[in-house]
């Protein structure tokens, strides 16, 4: 098992002989009492909702299908989500319903500790491990796992194979 | 309950756990401790055994080595230590096999 390195995320890490670990920019964003992060890379935009959103959200020449994360993760939210993140991945696009945007990070790449194996059920298609950002503990997504309607229909996402025991 | 003592790390008290999404009910959560990831069981959940009223506990957490790497078990109390698995059994205690969590 590997520990972490207790960094919060922003800093590079130092290597050998002063090498710089390459990072990720990554969204954050709260859903319940939890935050997770997902690569900005995937993010086209993040808005506010003013009204409650239907079935899908339209933004400039786009539409997105609303996949509410507080319903998926089951955290009991109601109501309308606070924000929505307009996401693609795989060539496909979702807007996801979460209850507060944050900053953006730098999460060194090798900081993720991967999500542990008893995190056997449909969560594995969603998330990919966990890593100390400015004290808290920071869930990471994987998007690809909730595009593509499995999520929207309620059924669990493929499952990456798991890596082995230790990480 | 027992559980063999060489799959006992320590004995810790786990004070932030973040309550990561799992189908699993007995799933509690994620923390940190000594710079280690471990993931919280509730072994009440997972063995059908329910605790007994107002056994919330401080946070007191028995972390076990397991073929999946660190895992912890908030626990209500230490009672002892047993000489070997035939005690435990004699005195009518439920052997954890930390493999099977």
């Amino acid at each position: 098992m590997t520990g972490l390195a207790p960094r919060d995320g922003s800093a590079p890490a130092g290597g050998p002989g002063g090498a710089v670990a390459p990072s990720r920019r990554h969204v954050l964003f709260r859903v319940g009492d939890v935050d997770y992060a997902i690569d900005a890379r995937h993010v086209h935009r993040a808005l506010a909702v003013r009204e409650a959103p239907g079935a899908t959200v339209r933004h400039g020449d786009r539409s997105y299908p609303v996949l509410d994360l507080r319903r998926l993760f089951r955290t009991g939210g109601t109501g309308s989500p606070a924000a929505l993140l307009l996401v693609e991945a795989h060539g496909q696009e979702i807007a996801l319903g979460v209850d507060a945007v944050g900053t953006l990070v730098s999460i060194p790449e090798g900081a993720v500790a991967p999500l542990p194996a008893i995190y056997r059920g449909a969560e594995r298609g969603w998330l990919t491990g966990v890593v100390p950002v400015t004290g808290r503990l920071v869930v990471t997504v994987r998007p690809e796992g909730m595009v593509g309607g499995a999520a929207l229909a309620g059924e669990p996402a493929p499952v990456p194979a798991l890596q082995g025991g230790d990480p | 309950m027992a559980v063999p003592a060489a799959a006992v790390v320590e004995v810790a008290r786990i004070a932030a756990v973040t309550p990561v999404p799992s189908e699993d009910p007995a799933n509690l959560g994620i923390a940190v401790h000594r710079d280690q990831v471990v993931p919280l069981v509730d072994l009440g959940a997972r063995l059908g055994v329910s605790r007994r009223a107002g056994s919330a506990g401080p946070g007191l957490c028995l972390v076990l080595r397991t073929p999946e790497g660190l895992l912890g078990c908030p626990i209500d109390a230490v009672l002892g230590f047993s000489p070997g698995s035939d005690d435990a059994d004699a005195a009518g205690l439920v052997v954890l096999d930390p493999h099977r969590l």
